[in-house]
């Protein structure tokens, strides 16, 4: 048995997917890049603000809430 | 004129809300704290969105990045916006399976020692007594500015208002009440927004006017990248374990609900950050390059560039803002003190009656220590309330996560990672040389490695700790 409580696959790849690109976004190189005058630090915090609570919606009406049924402890 | 008229109709109509809901409300806990348990996905969207984005988001949120920059900006409240899925992930299903009131219900549970019974609702009500403050200053602030109303009357004022209708109105009041801020401040923001970017030409010329005006406004110094990540680190980690966001998902019909209501809250908030950030904050600084307090630019900004209506709904909008998070913040203070304390440690021998009774008494004696503190507005209020967070995050990110996912976690892990997460974070808050907000690169692998030396060095906890952790887990 594992010592950790079995997390869906998907869940558990979507947080490293958040992890990883926040790792990058925080990288040496983010802060000396720019675009449109600005540092790509800012534009990929930008992205990540967007994309992650977007694509966690879009996962969560695929999976359409069946492992989320109410069971009050 | 116009702009008191529309401000104080605005706050007595959330006071009428509080007193026509108290009598349902103070009769039943779970009516009070988690308002029936029955609130849908969109209502509570509206409501986690209103209750985060705080005096902080509207004004801070614009006075950080006029301060220290947007990309600074954009990564500490990045953070918070990572936290809301990770929270979705991480504590939404359990938590709401677990069914209580607060976070500290569960981690009294999962790690039953006085340590954790009384040590996490004292910091809960250190913490957001700072949050609150900072709340303070946006209040009074906004009122100063645009109403003409002195600060320390202007403070008195909110305070007063929103210690009333928080005592009498819980949780149903709360929820109702934010939806309406809630749907002020996206109005407010995002118009302001749409009409700098109509009047300039485009969203793309009021940005590159800004950047020329101050070409600071989008750099990333390097002297900062620590407390940048640092600031990220601290929402991202506090989202999950947030007690006045936690006990959004126990509002929750389920679990499904709950976890929408999270990802739609920040949709929105993330609307507000960027209209904020990308074009009001560049019009701001082309307007005004030398501001003395920056958390004054949207204020500034508004009074100028509005006629007297329009300011009048900005007003209202900050004070929603402020409003709903220090609603929020007083009733998660108030459960701290009223449930997890002298609830958890004499609940039996106190009646319902008496138990609303000291509620409502502590929501007046934090709303007014929190004024009193106030009268000495902190400079910047995102950085005053994210320094107060960071204790938060340090001490419970990791009991409430590897007490919810890993096995082997027992109660010395659990009580060691969070007096050591704490307590190191405090300790380098005050040390001078560490850049600020880096504390918490350092508090989280402290309770991390407490939790897992803790738990491993001490026997395992009971079989039936481990069985009720895991139908939290279970398929229904």
């Amino acid at each position: 048995m594992s010592n950790f409580f079995p997390m869906p696959r998907g869940d558990f790849a979507f947080i490293v997917v958040l992890i990883v690109v926040a790792v990058v976004s925080f990288l040496p190189w983010s802060r000396e890049a720019e675009w449109a005058g600005m540092a790509m630090l800012g534009w990929m915090m930008a992205g990540l603000m967007v994309l992650a609570p977007v694509i966690a919606l879009i996962r969560l009406a695929r999976s359409g809430g069946g492992r989320d049924q109410e069971t009050d402890g | 004129m116009i702009e008191r008229v529309l401000v104080i109709g605005y706050l007595v109509a959330c006071i009428l809300i509080g007193i026509w809901v108290s009598r349902k409300v103070l009769v039943s806990r779970d009516e009070y704290w988690v308002a029936g348990r029955r609130i849908g996905p969109w209502v509570n969207a509206m409501a986690i969105m209103a209750a985060l984005a705080s005096g902080g988001s509207i004004l801070g949120v614009m006075g950080y990045a006029y301060y220290k920059g947007i990309p600074a900006t954009m990564a500490l409240f990045a953070g918070a916006v990572l936290g809301f899925p990770l929270a979705s992930v991480l504590v939404a299903r359990p938590l709401r399976r677990f069914g209580k009131f607060t976070i500290t219900d569960f981690l009294s549970w999962r790690f039953p020692h006085p340590i954790i019974r009384i040590g996490v609702p004292v910091v809960i009500v250190i913490s957001f007594t700072m949050y609150i403050v900072a709340q303070m200053k946006a209040a009074g602030i906004t009122a100063n500015a645009l109403l003409d109303i002195p600060y320390d009357q202007a403070l008195t004022i909110s305070t007063l208002v929103f210690v009333v209708y928080v005592s009498v109105g819980g949780m149903v009041a709360i929820t109702w009440t934010d939806v309406v801020q809630g749907i002020l401040m996206v109005a407010v923001v995002l118009g302001t927004a749409a009409y700098f970017m109509v009047t300039a030409g485009g969203p793309v010329e009021v940005f590159q006017a800004g950047l020329e005006a101050a070409p600071a406004l989008g750099e990333a110094g390097e002297r900062s990248l620590v407390t940048d990540l640092g600031s990220f680190a601290i929402w991202a980690a506090a989202i999950p374990v947030i007690p006045h966001v936690v006990m959004r998902v126990y509002t929750a019909k389920d679990a499904h609900g709950a976890r929408i209501s999270l990802n739609l809250a920040m949709i929105f908030y993330c609307l507000i950050i960027l209209a904020a950030t990308l074009i009001i904050v560049p019009m701001g600084k082309t307007l005004f390059p030398e501001l003395g307090d920056s958390d004054q630019i949207f204020l500034k900004v508004m009074d100028t560039q509005f006629s007297p209506l329009i300011s009048g709904l900005a007003v209202a909008a900050v004070l929603a803002a402020v409003m709903s998070t220090t609603d929020a913040l007083l009733l998660a203070c108030s459960s701290a003190v009223a449930h997890d304390l002298i609830g958890n440690l004499w609940g039996e021998k106190l009646s319902q009656k008496a138990i609303g009774r000291i509620n409502i008494l502590v929501v007046w004696i934090i709303g007014l220590i929190a004024m009193t503190l106030a009268f000495d507005p902190p400079k910047l209020i995102t950085a005053y309330y994210t320094d107060a967070i960071g204790a938060l995050s340090a001490g419970l990110f990791v009991p409430v996560v590897a007490g919810l996912w890993w096995r082997r976690a027992n109660l010395w892990g659990g009580v060691a990672a969070f007096s050591l997460g704490v307590l190191t974070y405090v300790v380098l808050a005050f040390e001078p040389d560490m850049p600020k907000r880096s504390g918490i690169l350092i508090a989280l692998p402290v309770s991390f490695l407490a939790m897992w030396i803790g738990s491993l060095l001490t026997a395992p906890d009971y079989a039936d700790v481990a069985e009720s952790v895991e139908a939290l887990h279970r398929d229904p």
